[in-house]
């Protein structure tokens, strides 16, 4: 099932004896794209990431990953995934670095460059003592971090990343916006599941929803360009459906410019007390 | 390369089981080196031999005046029902780790990647194999480093070195046995919990049939059912020569449980 396509699932269906987790799900992602998965939880979401991962098998249907069929050729379609579980498996008497060590030698050690782990660990926050330290000792945003890093470190041709930002603060939620970026940047696909709409919507170029086990919308949430600001106004993110600007003086010129176009909805803002706090909360403020 | 890999860490996480049991083992074959060589010293087989009432002489049969022996008390480490009740908690400990894996998540960051399921079960055969050989090893070491060292000059009362590694192979073959089983229960489950309880109660039910077995002619047809039965230390120690055919029964049991938890692990669900 070679499409051309960085994901290409078609019919997939999934039954626990009367329970169908999955029913004839379609779906195409294309390189280089984000795509949400959306639903809530128990809509079919991870059952439908581990079929792709082959940890589970389809009861119908078939997925590919870059052309490599998900259950016959397996291998060579997880050789070019990098995966961030739901729920994190480290053992607790692990060291943080061990957990990296053992996923990277599995992911090929040639895969993994040290100088990119790295730069993701500085990232995330993750210093080298945090690393040195035993799983039992982290918190779940710090677990939620290293399993990013053991995801992103072999800089995979495509991410597969279930609830990636669970347990994380807003400020590693925002690096973690970041890291996302800046692979798409790099051409790579991300298949991301959440059942935080503001979030998909805000990085994803497609979503699709899902609900028990079927696709009930898909559309493109990529951004339309941003227009001119008047004087005054500055564009603070360009988001699928959602520009965010800060205006310091009258709002009537911005008014003015949008009239022109199909709004449809506008929110006015005092700056959020988080905006305000936000310099203070990091640890090298002084 | 995958199988090496998760071997590594296997083996790197099991150490400290490992290393202790076999300290411990080595170190009981030690103690029993000592006990023997101050019985032969105060020449006390004879007189033990003697206290034993003649009504229990006749139910256990003449296993009992083997093992009142210089050779019959070194030889009982390889035999006693808590060293292998300890070396088949570690076989199931070690067969039981790809349910271990999938109970605490470990197996998605394993399997995400392209690491064979196979690679899997191979990782877990190869470290119970080193694993149970590393520890019998170790035992054999204490009971030669005992004679040496506490039991010079008993050399003729020694028991043979055809015996001890005959005594090791027994045991050697029963631990496969039961790791197969262990295995094989293991690629079905999701919890190390179930399937090590599951294993356990197994091996009691078939040490218990062996046992009533031997001792009521009756249920001795219902005792073949046993991996047990194939395991006569006992007549070992009494100069009989290990059987071939018993030792092919428990290397094929543990065998056909390792190609099941192959197939039975390959087609499951994580």
């Amino acid at each position: 099932m070679s499409t051309g396509a960085a994901l290409a699932i078609r019919g997939l269906t999934k039954r626990y004896g009367r329970l169908t987790a999955v029913r004839d799900l379609d779906l195409d992602v294309e390189v280089g794209e984000v795509f949400g998965f959306l639903g809530v939880n128990g809509a079919g979401k991870s059952t439908t990431i581990r079929i792709l991962l082959d940890f589970v098998r389809p009861t119908a249907g078939r997925a590919s990953i870059l052309g490599h069929d998900c259950q016959r050729a397996g291998l060579a379609a997880r050789a070019a995934v990098g995966y961030l579980p739901g729920e994190l498996g480290f053992y607790e008497d692990m060291t943080g670095d061990a957990v990296l060590d053992v996923t990277a030698r599995l992911s090929g050690a040639d895969a993994v460059r040290g100088v990119y782990r790295r730069e993701l660990a500085d990232r995330l926050e993750l210093s080298a003592s945090d690393l040195g330290r035993r799983i039992r000792d982290y918190s779940t945003g710090m677990k939620r971090k290293l399993g990013i890093v053991q995801a992103f470190q072999a800089d995979p041709p495509m991410l597969v990343l279930d609830e990636p930002t669970e347990g994380l603060d807003p400020l590693m939620q925002e690096a973690f916006y970041a890291l996302l970026a800046d692979v798409r940047r790099r051409g790579r696909t991300v298949f991301m599941s959440s059942h935080v709409l503001s979030e998909v919507e805000r990085v994803c170029d497609r979503i699709a929803v899902i609900r028990k086990g079927t696709l009930v919308l898909l559309f493109d949430a990529s951004a339309p360009p941003p227009p001119a600001l008047p004087e005054g106004c500055e564009l603070v993110d360009s988001m699928p459906t959602e520009w965010r600007v800060r205006v310091r003086g009258p709002l009537g010129p911005l008014l003015a410019r949008l009239a022109g176009l199909a709004v449809r909805d506008l929110e006015v803002h005092e700056v959020p007390f988080e905006e305000v706090l936000r310099p203070y909360y990091r640890e090298d403020t002084t | 390369m995958g199988t090496f890999i998760l071997l590594r860490h296997s083996l790197r996480r099991a150490r400290t089981l490992v290393l202790g049991l076999a300290l411990v083992l080595s170190g009981f074959q030690l103690v029993l080196t000592a006990v023997a060589a101050s019985l032969q010293r105060t020449n006390a087989f004879g007189p033990l031999a003697s206290m034993i009432p003649e009504f229990f002489r006749q139910f256990v049969g003449p296993s009992t005046l083997a093992m009142l022996s210089f050779a019959g008390i070194v030889s009982a480490g390889y035999f006693h029902p808590i060293v292998i009740a300890a070396l088949l908690a570690l076989v199931v400990a070690l067969a039981t780790e790809p349910a271990a894996e999938i109970d605490a998540g470990f197996a998605d960051l394993v399997l995400s990647r392209p690491t064979p399921r196979q690679s899997v079960v191979s990782r877990s055969v190869l470290a119970i194999a080193l694993s149970t050989a590393f520890v019998l090893a170790a035992m054999l070491a204490g009971t030669r480093l005992g004679l040496h060292l506490l039991a010079p000059a008993y050399g003729g009362a020694w028991p043979s070195a055809h015996l001890l590694l005959s005594l090791v192979a027994n045991l050697g073959a029963l631990a496969w046995c039961w790791a197969g089983v262990a295995m094989a229960i293991a690629a079905r489950a999701s919890r190390r919990s179930v399937a090590g309880a599951a294993t356990g109660v197994i091996a009691l039910a078939a040490f218990l049939v062996d046992y009533v077995g031997r001792a009521w002619p009756a249920a001795q047809m219902w005792a073949r059912l046993s991996p047990f039965h194939y395991f006569s230390p006992l007549e070992l120690v009494m100069g009989t020569s290990l059987r071939p055919a018993d030792v092919a029964v428990l290397l094929a049991v543990g065998c056909g449980g390792i190609a099941a938890s192959y197939v039975l692990f390959a087609r499951r669900d994580i």
